[in-house]
Order: C-alpha cells, then sequence, then structure tokens
C-alpha cells in the first residue's frame, strides 16, 4: 500500500491540488464578495504559464518569471476590473456572459500570440532531478510546487485574518453593504481583491508551466476543475477552497492513474453529492446556494 | 374559418408566413447543396437554440449543460441503429423518454440549487456523459465517434431533408409560441420573475419546472438526433461544454426571452463562423468581441433591441414606418 507509486500519486495529487487551489482561491473570493463568477480566472493562470515561461527564457530567471507571473496578474486583474466588471456592477447575468466571452478571447488570443502548439518551459536548473527517500522517489519540482502553495495559503491566511484590509474583505463576504455604510471604499476592496484573486492564479499558471506543460487548453481544463474545487469547498470560504482543491487534487491523482478515463467523472460525481447533500459545499454557509 | 380571421392570422404572422415562403421556395430558384446543408444546419441549431431560451429566456434557468440533450440525441440514434433493430418512431419515443429522465434530474437539481449552482450542477452533468461516451469507447468510439448513423430512406436526399429540417423548426416554433402564452407558459415567466411569490400563490413549481425542463430536453434532443442522421456522425464534441456556449450565444445574440431571436442568433452564429473561419484561422477572436459588444451594448439581444429601434423608425414616417408597425411583437 504504501509504497513508491502511493507517495509519488500522493506528491502529484498534492502538487495539482496546490495549482487548483491557486485559481480556486481567488475564484470563491471574487464570488464570495463580488457575486461575480469569473471565467476569465483560467484563461489568467494560462496567460500567467505564458508570461512566466516567455520571462524565464529570456532572463534566465525562475524568480524573475514568479514575480513577472505575479506582477502581469495583478495588473491585468486591476484593469479588468476597472474596465470591464465595475460598470455592469449588480447585473449578475450580464457579468457572467460578459466574462464568459472575455475568456473566449482571451484563450484565442493566447494562440495568435505564441501558436496553439505545446510550449516547453524548461525546468530552472536547480529543480532538475529527485529527492531520494530511502527508495521512494520524489521530484524536486512537485516538491517545490506543494512548498510555494502553501507558502502562499499562509500568506493569504495570514492577510485576510491579521490585517486591516484582510478583515475588511472578509466582511464584505458576509455583507459588502454592510462594510459601505461603515464609511469604507468597498470599490476599491473589489478591485484589489479581484487584482488578487488574478494574480495568485496567474503565478499558479507560471509555477504550472514546468510542471505540466504550457498550452492553451490548460485555461479551459483548469477553470471547470477550479469552479468544482469551489463548488465543493464552499463558496467565499477560503479554508473551502484549500480543502476542496486538494480533495479534488488526490481524487485526479489516484483517480487518474488506476481509473484513468473515470477521473474526471469521480470529480463531477463528489460535487453532484455535495451539491445534493450540502448545497452551500463542505465549509460554505448556508444561504447562498438557494438565494442566488 | 371565416376570412377575417384568416386575414388576422396572416397579418399577425406576416414575417413568419415571408421567411417560411421564402426558405420553401429558395431550394427550386437555385439549388446549390452547400448552401442547402448549410441551411439544414441553421435550421437545427435554430431548434436546439429555441429549447434552450425555453430554460433561459422563459423559466429563468442558467443551464450550462443543454448541449447533454443535444448529444443524447444524437447518440441515441447513432447507438440504436448499430446495436438495435428498432423503427424510427420508437426511437423518437425511446429519446423523448430519456430526455424526459434526465429533465426530472435536473429538476430535481434546480428544486435545491439555484443559480450559478444550478448551472455549475448541469455543466458537471453533461460533462458526467462525455467522460461515459470517451470511456465506453468499445460501444461509442471514444474520440473517434459513430460513423454512418442511420436515417430513413426518404432523408437520403438533401432536398428531402431540407424541408423535413425546415419544417421541424416551424413545429418546434409553434409548439413553443403555443406553449409560452398558454397559461402553463404564464406560470413559467412568473417564476423566472420572482419563484417564491408563484410558491407563495400555491403553485407547483416543481411540476412547472419539470414540464419546461422535459420540453426543452425532447426538443434539444430531436435537433441533435437529425443533426447526427444529416452529418452522418456522432462525436463527442457534441456533448460537450463548447455546444453549450455555442448556443448560449446564438441565444444571447439573437435576443434571449423572445422566440424569434434564438433562430435569427443560430443563423448569424452558423453564418458568421462559416465565412469567419475560411478567412482568419483565428476567427473566434472575431466572434468573441462581436459577442462582448452585444452582451455590453445590447443585453437583450439583437431582436431584444428591436423595440426601441421600431420606435426610430416609427418617427422617420412613411414606408419605414410601416415596416415599425409590423416589428412590433
Amino acid at each position: 500500500m504504501f509504497d513508491t507509486l502511493f507517495f509519488n500519486l500522493l506528491l502529484n495529487g498534492l502538487a495539482h491540488g496546490m495549482l487548483i487551489f491557486l485559481i480556486a482561491s481567488g475564484l470563491s473570493l471574487i464570488f464570495g464578495l463580488m457575486r461575480v463568477v469569473n471565467f476569465t480566472h483560467g484563461s489568467f493562470f494560462m496567460f500567467g504559464a505564458y508570461v512566466g515561461r516567455s520571462i524565464f527564457l529570456a532572463t534566465d530567471s525562475f524568480v524573475l518569471a514568479i514575480l513577472g507571473g505575479l506582477l502581469f496578474g495583478f495588473v491585468c486583474g486591476a484593469l479588468v476590473e476597472r474596465i470591464a466588471i465595475r460598470p455592469f456592477f449588480g447585473n449578475r447575468v450580464q457579468l457572467l456572459l460578459l466574462t464568459l466571452g472575455m475568456m473566449l478571447v482571451m484563450n484565442e488570443l493566447v494562440k495568435i500570440i505564441w501558436g496553439p502548439t505545446i510550449l516547453r518551459f524548461p525546468r530552472p536548473d536547480y529543480f532538475i532531478g529527485s529527492f531520494m527517500l530511502g527508495d521512494i522517489i520524489l521530484p524536486y519540482y512537485r516538491m517545490f510546487i506543494v512548498g510555494f502553495g502553501l507558502a502562499v495559503l499562509v500568506v493569504v491566511y495570514l492577510f485576510l485574518n491579521k490585517t486591516r484590509l484582510g478583515i475588511i474583505i472578509r466582511a464584505g463576504v458576509e455583507d459588502s453593504d454592510m462594510v459601505q455604510s461603515f464609511g469604507i471604499n468597498i470599490k476599491q476592496v473589489f478591485t484589489f481583491t479581484f487584482a488578487l484573486g488574478v494574480s495568485l492564479a496567474s503565478v499558479g499558471g507560471a509555477i504550472s508551466g514546468p510542471f505540466l506543460g504550457v498550452y492553451p487548453e490548460i485555461a479551459m481544463d483548469n477553470i471547470l476543475v477550479a469552479i468544482i474545487a469551489v463548488v465543493v469547498g464552499g463558496i467565499g470560504s477560503f479554508g473551502g477552497s484549500v480543502a476542496g482543491s486538494l480533495l479534488i487534487g488526490l481524487i485526479s491523482s489516484f483517480g487518474g492513474f488506476y481509473l484513468p478515463q473515470a477521473a474526471m467523472a469521480f470529480n463531477v460525481i463528489l460535487m453532484a453529492l455535495v451539491l445534493l447533500i450540502r448545497p452551500q459545499g463542505l465549509f460554505g454557509k448556508g444561504g447562498l446556494a438557494s438565494g442566488r | 374559418m371565416d376570412a377575417k380571421k384568416v386575414l388576422q392570422f396572416f397579418r399577425a404572422n406576416i414575417w413568419l408566413i415571408i421567411l417560411v415562403g421564402a426558405m420553401i421556395v429558395y431550394p427550386f430558384i437555385s439549388y446549390q447543396p452547400y448552401w442547402l446543408s448549410l441551411l439544414i444546419t441553421i435550421f437545427v441549431f435554430a431548434a436546439f437554440a429555441l429549447s434552450y431560451d425555453l430554460l433561459l429566456g422563459f423559466t429563468g434557468l442558467i443551464s450550462f449543460g443543454h448541449a447533454l440533450f443535444f448529444g443524447m440525441g444524437a447518440y441515441s440514434i447513432a447507438l440504436f441503429g448499430r446495436f438495435t433493430d428498432l423503427s424510427f418512431g420508437s426511437m423518437f419515443l425511446l429519446l423523448a423518454v430519456a430526455a424526459g429522465i434526465i429533465a426530472l434530474i435536473k429538476t430535481i437539481f434546480a428544486m435545491r440549487v439555484r443559480g450559478i449552482y444550478f448551472a455549475m450542477i448541469t455543466l458537471a452533468l453533461a460533462q458526467f456523459f462525455w467522460v461515459l461516451v470517451m470511456s465506453l469507447s468499445r460501444y461509442t468510439g471514444g474520440e473517434d465517434g459513430m460513423p454512418r448513423v442511420p436515417r430513413p430512406d426518404f432523408l437520403g436526399d438533401r432536398l428531402n431533408f431540407y424541408f423535413f429540417a425546415l419544417g421541424f423548426l416551424v413545429l418546434v416554433y409553434i409548439i413553443s409560441r403555443r406553449f409560452i402564452n398558454s397559461p402553463t407558459g404564464r406560470v413559467l415567466i412568473g417564476i423566472r420573475e420572482n419563484e417564491e411569490r408563484m410558491v407563495m400563490l400555491g403553485y407547483n413549481v416543481f411540476k412547472y419546472k419539470l414540464f419546461s425542463l422535459t420540453l426543452a430536453g425532447i426538443i434539444g434532443s430531436f435537433s441533435g438526433a437529425i443533426y447526427v442522421m444529416f452529418i452522418n456522425i456522432a462525436y463527442p464534441a457534441l456533448l460537450d461544454i463548447q455546444n453549450t456556449i455555442d448556443v448560449l450565444m446564438m441565444t444571447i445574440v439573437g435576443g434571449v426571452g423572445t422566440l424569434h431571436g434564438p433562430i435569427f442568433g443560430a443563423a448569424l452564429v452558423r453564418l458568421l463562423s462559416h465565412f469567419l473561419s475560411s478567412h482568419f484561422r483565428q476567427w473566434i477572436i472575431i466572434f468573441g468581441i462581436i459577442y462582448i459588444l452585444i452582451v455590453v451594448f445590447l443585453p437583450l439581444g439583437i431582436f431584444g433591441g428591436i423595440p426601441g429601434f421600431s420606435r426610430w423608425l416609427e418617427k422617420r414616417g412613411g414606408w419605414l414606418k410601416w415596416i415599425a408597425q409590423r416589428l412590433k411583437p
């Protein structure tokens, strides 16, 4: 049972789960705060991968690639929120259709800029090779993804719980009108949260490159999986997005190995079960699912 | 029926009659197989988009898995044809029953979750069937699809198929219109506007949602079945999210909540994709931009924007006023 294969699948699932978490956490925060389903999130993940790769190939510095992905996501996220989301605020269906359209345009745009084929994102030299634990082989790069994801998780958790802005965001998830009436400019908080969420997805893309490869379909594949993770974990709940993502990552990894064709079906069945038994998600608060 | 009523009918449906008449006469004026094929796919997708609008525009259910019905129709005909020797009538009857069962499952979900949650559940259901088709490749051919779909002999002729598809679309349009204008349809619009109020008024919302989903499911799966009879192969992409996005766009572009909107939306989307794709490799980006512009500037779609347009025309006077009066619903 606990052989090399098991630990490999475990590490693989955790690494995948962390990448999903980087998309899902932003998606969940944005929906919780602004009630916007941001379909462009997967596209920013994809753009992050392309931008990160370009920076890495140009500068040969992986740190710069990560920072570039982060900055790119933050700037683009803020721009998209100001230009495309804010004018339509309050009209949920229109926003849903709008982000869907932007997703299509972005997914095509990437093919025009970088071409439709899979591009190789070489691993930085110091992540080549594997860590040997007895006869268990653990690739460095996957361990790095898990570590990076954990670091982001801790930072975002501390940000949401210990800083003033983070507490405002969490209060906004509960009731944004109330926050506004306390004299806080909730619109600026919206822009910041959107930019933050998008930059998390984008940096996730940048670090996913050497692991998954860089190609246009990662946008669509990952947005679907991330939405499932968010729904399973509970929309608007940070802890929920962590749990949902890791669960989905592990299920994909183990399910994908033992029953490759059915891996997606497992996720879907899990989501259907959660929605039937606990519509608000594992960690979500009641009311959202039936009210909206 | 006296002459006055007939006249009244003609007046009320003048655009419908002109259009259907033009479509009937068209193949006799210029018989071009290429254009006939294009029109057949437009008719089929128009019926599919119409069924989607019954949910989105008239019941207020955002479904991201409507392609499930389309793909189910497609694969049912292909599978029935390969493994059974049922008559076409019983194939379609079984298909209607299957669509009803799926609609029942969706309704159970629709009663528990709403809005984006319902969208996700329907998306998940469609993906589930997509996975099913991919993994049962021994029967369904997996990614390669199922070629050699059976079709009745009289549909072997393209002209016959053209009239069959046109007849199907007209029938779907008339049924949908009767349905929407019936008391049941009015209740559905009430559910779209305010579900709690309809519950308070004593309507059995479950029953009405089930009815709407079943009708949409049957129309959707029949259009899938007819489409696959025409193109002669069932393939997994008919079931996937892209197909749902396509039909969503047809509905939005044409005008959600109107019955003729989705039909013209389907025509526009098919024609645009046809011509753009032969000129640009990345035509979807142009299409996406057009779609975004419509969502932003014409949120009710091209035909939902007609009332404003006809008011504008009416002010011009003369023959423009005549058109404006006939554009009014």
